[in-house]
């Protein structure tokens, strides 16, 4: 059997025969520390301490391990190695993922065991479903650590281990989330009118979480090997999304009725819209790549085309069959009339586009470092600052120019938004033109 | 080997490279010189299929490296001009892990590992770590890594810097060997001395255009230039010169003289006789060899004279 080089290489690098034999000394340690304050009794308070020693192990050092294991190869230079082997992106997802973080799971699993064979049994407290809960938190939070790191890099590929640490945040922030889920302890989860245990949720949401982090690292992975994605995953992992937010919109088993429905394809909208703004601030909009677009488009190669569309890009013609299928099924339970909610939905749509042009616009500049910061400034103005400053004056009417409001008069935000986003699109126009046409 | 058409690369705001199209022959070691920001690095990673450019076609031993850049990766080998080392590895493990992450087989990467470190002097290091090694030792490690499955290209960005001289002339002979082996080798450097021991060709390039592609060692050239030097100058030494069959383009400065005359060692040595016969006060004759650093300088200046004119 060919065994993975990148996993090996971790192997070599985290796994020294000192290492070995030093992680179970200090753990057996702290156990027996455990062990004399609690009476001398291998029970509670044990299984306690291995729990909190896993957290500490797979979490919070794992996530941090995992974070780093892309970012800490590209300061030290050896990534174009990497990348230049013949290493699959599937070898490297999983080398990565399980090499870098080996040596904290292996003193993480002596932690599970230990608390396995010392948790007492109480009634309400499944042993088996805990354990599956904690290794699942402490894999997901390094998995969303790695697939952070790596969507950074896309934009920037220099940064410093403070910079870094962002990474495991995201990762013990998914980490403790899920923990925090499972563990809640009482009430039910409502989902698509199934009543789950949070326990039970808790395990199908990892699952899933850790399928789509691992698809995702993946397809990163397959990027920086320069191997091109074909869009329709993330197609998929958007329509997965939209799905599952609206699954909590139908808490009880009442069956499909319209308002249910409308409900439904609400929440999916804005999931649909959250998605947008994520990956259009996230992903790097350099000219370069809207030259390589705008060659392939002009080549008719349609597959280059899809393959470099932003994701971002990709999320709106979605968006849209979902607003038509809310302008076919509005809301029973709002106060506005079903016409005023349609332009409203309408007029979003051409806000979404708006803020979209903003966002490409900033990043045409001559010196893009901080035009997503500035673009965020300018839609913080749009959206919030200047509506409510025009609500404070007395002019409630005129925040429809910039928010669509369907208790309102929302046909002036239909006039309004695509007269902004023609604005927006005429900016944009005019500076690719001076600055790379 | 490699065919490179009408490449263009760019940054945010720079063209690094314009249109840069070029053929490099199979067994062949080319120079590629230019000055810094030149568009040096940017081309070797490139044809490494590390960054992708705007638009242009790039051949790799028959490979679309735009299309498929991991068939590429198989067929190159790459050494950065600030490469990294897995300072906590072993020698040994670090051409292993080399070896093996670039398709070497289980049964043979100990062999591939002592081939590799043996033609880099460092056999006698393996058990050493990387991150113990001194400079030089840590460039040639990092070479040892990018031959480790004897690719078919090797691109080479700045491969002596920190080498002393013993090391750098080692490092030519390695690199003749390789070609030798069947190798194709693109060298980017800014010691033109050094390149001079092992290339057969020289690519300049400057702001991101080739300016020259030239072959350094001319196969058979029907004629050859000489330099003659007088222990004073003579008024005469132009006419004299012109006067003698065969011989041409007579350049005179001062006390000394250049011109080009056939191949044919015989009629070479008459010209000699010839010369003494006359009564000229000879001090030196020979070959007018070009150094690449003239050879550069030369393609450099007649490229400005061009963009002068034009």
């Amino acid at each position: 059997m060919r065994v993975n080089p990148e996993f090996r290489r971790n192997l070599w690098l985290e796994l020294s025969p000192q290492r070995l034999i030093g992680m179970p000394m200090v753990l057996g340690a702290l156990f027996l520390l455990a062990f004399t304050l609690s009476g001398k009794r291998f029970g509670e308070d044990v299984a306690k301490m291995a729990l909190f020693l896993f957290g500490v192990l797979a979490i919070v050092w794992g996530t941090k391990l995992a974070g780093e294991s892309v970012v800490t190869e590209i300061r030290d230079r050896t990534w174009d190695g990497q990348r230049m082997s013949v290493i699959g992106p599937w070898a490297m997802t999983w080398g990565k993922l399980f090499g870098s973080t080996v040596f904290p799971w292996y003193g993480a699993l002596l932690c599970l065991i230990v608390y396995a064979v010392s948790a007492p049994f109480k009634p309400g407290t499944d042993i088996f479903k805990t354990v599956l809960v904690m290794a699942g938190a402490g894999l997901a939070g390094q998995a969303v650590a790695l697939l952070a790191s790596l969507l950074a890099i896309r934009r920037d590929r220099r940064f410093s281990r403070s910079q870094a640490s962002v990474f495991s945040v995201l990762g013990l922030m998914t980490a403790f989330t899920m923990l925090s889920l499972g563990f809640q302890g009482r009430g039910h989860i409502q989902w698509y009118g199934n009543s789950f245990l949070p326990i039970d949720f808790t395990l199908l949401l990892l699952a899933l979480l850790l399928a789509w982090a691992v698809i995702g690292i993946y397809r990163l992975m397959r990027l920086e090997l320069q191997m091109k994605n074909p869009p329709w995953i993330w197609l998929g992992f958007v329509i997965f999304l939209m799905a599952y937010t609206a699954g909590f919109s139908l808490p009880a088993a009442q069956g499909i009725s319209a308002g249910a429905l409308s409900r439904c394809l609400l929440s999916a909208y804005v999931t649909a819209v959250a998605l947008t703004y994520l990956t259009a601030l996230a992903e790097p909009k350099d000219p370069i790549r809207f030259r390589r677009l705008i060659r392939a488009g002009k080549d008719g190669d349609w597959r280059l085309l899809l393959q470099g569309c932003p994701s971002w890009a990709m999320v709106l013609p979605l968006l849209c069959v979902v607003a038509i299928m809310l302008f076919a099924f509005p809301p029973t339970d709002i106060s506005s009339s079903d016409s005023n909610f349609r332009m409203a939905v309408a007029a979003s749509l051409f806000f979404i586009l708006r803020d979209l042009a903003l966002l490409v616009f900033f990043n045409l500049s001559r010196n893009p470092k901080r035009a997503d910061m500035l673009a965020m400034l300018w839609l913080g103005l749009l959206w919030l600052v200047i509506p409510l400053t025009l609500s404070g004056l007395g002019f409630v009417y005129l925040t429809q120019l910039f928010q669509p409001r369907p208790e309102a008069q929302p046909f002036v935000s239909l006039v309004a938004a695509p007269c902004e986003l023609l604005l927006a699109a005429r900016l944009v126009a005019r500076r690719w033109k001076a600055n790379f046409g | 080997m490699i065919e490179v058409n009408q490449l263009v690369f760019d940054y945010p705001g720079t063209r690094a490279l314009d249109n840069v199209s070029f053929t490099i022959a199979p067994r062949s070691v080319t120079a590629l010189v230019g000055p810094n920001g030149a568009g040096k690095t940017t081309l070797l990673r490139s044809l490494a299929a590390l960054d992708e450019p705007v638009s242009g076609q790039i051949r790799i031993d028959g490979i679309d490296v735009l299309a498929e850049p991991r068939a590429c990766h198989r067929r190159v080998g790459y050494l950065s001009d600030f490469f990294g080392l897995y300072d906590e590895l072993t020698v040994r493990q670090c051409l292993t892990h080399a070896a093996c992450a670039n398709g070497i087989a289980e049964r043979e990467l100990e062999q591939a590992v002592g081939r590799s470190a043996e033609r880099l002097g460092i056999g006698d290091r393996l058990s050493d770590k990387a991150g113990a090694l001194s400079r030089g030792l840590r460039q040639r490690l990092a070479i040892a890594q990018a031959i480790v499955h004897e690719p078919k290209v090797l691109l080479l960005d700045e491969p002596a810097s920190g080498l002393d001289p013993e090391a750098r002339h080692s490092l030519a002979g390695l690199f003749l060997e390789l070609r030798d082996m069947g190798m194709t080798l693109l060298v980017s450097s800014h010691i033109l001395a050094e390149l001079e021991e092992y290339s057969t060709d020289m690519i300049i390039l400057r702001d991101g255009c080739i300016v020259s592609h030239e072959s350094i060692r001319p196969v058979q050239a029907a004629r050859v230039a000489f330099r003659l030097g007088l222990t004073a100058p003579l008024a005469e030494l132009a006419e004299i010169l012109s006067g003698i069959e065969v011989v041409e383009d007579v350049k005179v400065d001062g006390a000394s003289a250049t011109f080009t005359f056939v191949c044919d060692p015989d009629a070479q040595h008459l010209l000699l006789k010839e010369l003494l016969h006359r009564g000229l006060p000879l001090r030196a004759f020979g070959e007018d060899r070009q150094t690449m650093q003239q050879s550069y300088l030369s393609s450099v200046r007649n490229n400005e004279e061009r963009e002068g004119k034009s």
